[in-house]
């Protein structure tokens, strides 16, 4: 039987009739296997060390806690890319953890992926701390079949000088749910967020991207554009947290959607919170139709309107591969990017 | 340079917090009940339609319950506010009439004077009831209405006020609708022909005097077709070691090509919950300017909305809010786009100092039938030190592609580099800080009419006295 558990909660809440204050997904009710430590080396992990906020929140830590499988600690091979492949074919739940120590450099791709056939669940947590001026760069691409929904979750730390990037692609396919919550605890530290995504044909997706900035002159950039079309939905929650104590940290939210007609719902809700005094935050977004003298110029080149349209959807996913820092990984997004649109 | 802070005062409100002896007023009990209600019916003399209306918000009300966001009102307790305290006096129009003490305090306010060099028309409401209302002859003339509510709901426009009353804001909405629909006593009827251009604002002031009291004016504004008028409120109430309530309601009707431009500079007490609700509905071509300044209250929750219904019909909201110590603001706007090249420019600023929170909270939506809808939303934040706290809670739902919506917000301090370039050519670090301030709400202060933006900018000033140290 299904369970129903509420995800990317808004802290602080807002009004109610907007229903941006979070979102309902159902999950199936019953044990959910981990399917990806058995493909990469792994020890156990004690959820005693990893029990961190995540950008889902508390209820699906929950879930993970009674249906899903044991967080499992990752162990990568200095900064050689550790690619991980996901095929899903079942419910499952993977809860995996990354620890780079002081002065270590991580770099990790996942690549999250169904057939149009598969109906299931996929849950997938990233857990990631990052010591002393270490650095931690995460790259994902979700691109799931007709039949997937998606629930991928990150919580990171990082301590002084630290930074982590993650940058996501998420492509059409089915719903997705994303959360991702970064603590900059130690001074100095830094958190980028770059989010390429395209829904279309009536998909959703959910987002709740918080930082919170814990210690003087941190520095936080969270950047999401796409492209929205045919009866798609998404929200993006993205909050900005200014401890008292964080002077002199600065925190950057931007969004760019392209809404390709008018059947799309596209809701942005970018908060800023602060007891800060000495702190610089801000918020920028644009949202709307192609501009029409850009279209006109492909148009006038012989490409057709659909075509240009989709030369958009492409760079909007490609804006956020190439801020991939390695070059290996960068490169297989980009590729999978081009797959994608190769007949279009 | 010095790293030393501005230790900045609190407002001085000494001519908000004069007290009048309230011994001679009439007073219904503290709470709500139906028989409250029914008292104030009485009192009122209201239409049968009114009376039903009103015990059918107080159901409402019962079942109903407050919000799961936006600050704390446990310090509110409905069982210990008094709903309603009738002043010992009737309504006038001329101020020699209105008794004496009541008048020194309008007096204090500036509001007699105001009238009699820029306003055309003053309504002065003390505590639950009207004790003055009085408009240019000329303005009369051309066929203006703007009366007490009670008159007007018993007049001429007795069948319309029945049509458009808490239809903009039905009592179902929220809770604090329903309470203002059970309790509501006082406020004004304002009706502008079409055609009509009034050159001078109207204002009406509102002066909460009791202790332990709460004020539920209602307010509501029919500008007809190619009309155009400014209204201006005004609110203040003394402080007491008691809460005190405002929850009043503005609804406003903007004709095809009308213009309405409301202004309120509120300044309750640091005692006042001020639960208030305005709402505006603009037809084609119509415009809704909203002006607001906020210093005032212990806990507010106030979100000019406005329903952009008619193609080509625009909005403008231009806001500020100043939280101190002991202030919980919680203020902003919501728009909602419906009609085709509608557009909306929201511009709001809001200052924390002293443990003050400020939450700027707005939503702008725009429905799949608004196409060429444009919207710019602006909100800046000032931090004075670091024991208050400033939010700002955007919502953006866009549903047509083809909206070119924009949105902005700025968090931080007053900058060093700039306090230091003003005290090079000679300024104290006190009047370098006060200067920055008093410009970052300047794009308020040059709305307002001078004698008002002068009060603002008083307000501000007064606010950011001090000593460094």
């Amino acid at each position: 039987m299904a369970e129903q558990i509420k995800i990317n909660s808004l802290v602080p809440p807002t009004w109610n009739r907007l229903k941006v204050n979070d979102v309902t997904v159902n999950m199936p009710g019953e044990k959910l296997a981990g399917t990806i430590a058995d493909d990469i080396n792994t020890a156990p992990a004690d959820s005693k060390d990893w029990n961190m906020e995540t950008g889902c929140g508390a209820d699906l830590t929950a879930f993970l806690e009674k249906n899903g499988s044991n967080p499992v600690l990752v162990k990568t091979d200095g900064d050689k890319l550790l690619t991980i492949k996901k095929t899903c074919t079942e419910n499952t739940a993977d809860v995996l953890c990354f620890e780079a120590g002081d002065g270590e450099t991580i770099n990790v791709l996942t690549d999250l992926s169904s057939d149009d056939s598969t109906e299931a669940a996929s849950v997938l947590r990233v857990l990631i701390k990052a010591g002393k001026g270490a650095k931690v760069n995460l790259a994902q691409v979700i691109r799931p079949g007709k039949g997937l929904t998606v629930v991928n979750d990150i919580g990171t730390v990082a301590d002084e000088n630290a930074q982590i990037n993650i940058i996501q692609v998420f492509s059409d396919g089915s719903d997705i749910y994303s959360g991702c919550r970064t603590g900059l605890k130690g001074k100095e530290a830094a958190a980028e967020n770059r989010v390429g995504l395209v829904r279309t044909n009536g998909q959703t997706i959910d987002m709740n991207y918080v930082v919170k900035h814990l210690a003087p002159m941190t520095k936080a950039d969270i950047n999401v554009s796409g492209a929205l079309s045919k009866k798609a939905q998404k929200t993006f929650r993205g909050t900005i947290d200014f401890v008292r104590g964080c002077a002199q940290s600065d925190g950057a939210e931007a969004e760019n959607m392209l809404l390709l007609d008018d059947t799309v719902v596209n809701k942005t809700v970018p908060l800023i919170l602060c007891t800060e005094e000495n702190v610089a935050g801000s918020h920028g977004a644009t949202i709307g139709k192609p501009a029409e003298d850009m279209l006109f110029y492909m148009m006038s080149r012989g490409i057709s309107r659909e075509k240009a349209i989709k030369i958009l959807e492409r760079a909007s996913l490609e804006a956020a591969a190439n801020h991939i820092e390695d070059e290996g990984a960068k490169q297989y997004v980009l590729d999978i990017i081009a797959e994608k649109y190769v007949n279009d | 340079m010095s790293e030393e802070k501005t230790y900045v005062e609190d407002i001085n409100r000494t001519i908000y917090d004069v007290v009048d002896d309230d011994s001679d007023a009439f007073k219904l009990e503290q709470g709500l009940t139906e028989d409250i209600v029914r008292q104030i019916s009485d009192q009122k003399q209201d239409p049968d339609w009114m009376r039903d209306f009103r015990l059918n918000c107080l159901k409402l009300y019962n079942k109903s319950q407050h919000p799961n966001w936006g600050p704390s009102i446990d310090g509110l307790d409905m069982n210990v506010i008094y709903t309603y305290v009738r002043p010992n006096t009737k309504m006038q129009h001329t101020w020699e009439e209105v008794p004496e003490d009541i008048k020194n305090t309008f007096e204090r306010l500036g509001i007699p004077q105001a009238e009699r060099t820029s306003l055309a028309g003053v309504g002065a409401q003390y505590d639950s009831e009207l004790v003055y209302h009085n408009m240019q002859k000329e303005v009369e003339e051309q066929g203006v209405v703007y009366c007490d509510f009670e008159s007007a709901l018993k007049g001429k426009y007795a069948d319309l006020i029945h049509e458009k009353f808490m239809t903009l804001l039905p009592p179902t909405d929220h809770r604090y609708n329903a309470l203002h629909g059970a309790v509501w006593s006082g406020g004004s009827f304002v009706y502008v022909p079409k055609g009509v251009k009034v050159s001078v604002p109207l204002q009406s002031y509102f002066r909460l005097n009791a202790k332990g009291a709460g004020q539920f004016e209602h307010t509501l504004i029919i500008v007809e077709d190619d009309a155009d008028l400014h209204f201006i409120e005004g609110c203040s109430a003394p402080k007491y070691n008691v809460a005190n309530l405002h929850s009043g309601c503005v609804e406003l009707f903007v004709g095809k090509n009308a213009k309405l431009r409301y202004s309120t500079i509120e300044s309750w007490s640091k005692n006042m919950y001020n639960l208030n609700s305005k709402r505006a509905l603009v037809e084609e071509g119509g415009r809704m300017e909203w002006v607001s300044g906020s210093f005032g209250s212990h806990v507010s929750y106030l979100y000019p909305s406005t329903i952009l219904k008619g193609d080509n019909s625009t909005m403008e909201y231009t806001g500020i809010a100043f939280a101190g110590a002991g202030q919980d603001l919680d203020t902003g706007m919501k728009v909602v786009h419906l009609g085709k090249n509608t557009s909306s420019v929201v511009n709001t600023k809001s200052i924390s100092k002293d443990g003050g929170i400020n939450t700027t909270r707005t939503s702008v939506q725009v429905m799949p039938q608004a196409k060429g809808a444009k919207s710019v939303v602006s909100c800046e934040s000032l931090m004075i030190d670091n024991i208050s706290k400033s939010d700002t809670i955007p919502v953006m739902d866009i549903r047509t592609d083809d909206a070119d919506v924009g949105h902005e917000a700025k968090i931080g301090t007053i900058s060093d580099e700039a306090v230091f370039y003003m005290m090079s050519r000679g300024m104290s670090e006190v009047d370098a800080r006060a200067l920055i301030v008093s410009g970052f709400a300047d794009n308020v202060s040059r709305e307002l009419p001078m004698e008002y933006a002068a009060e603002m900018n008083n307000l501000i000033r007064l606010e950011m006295k001090g000593t460094i140290g």
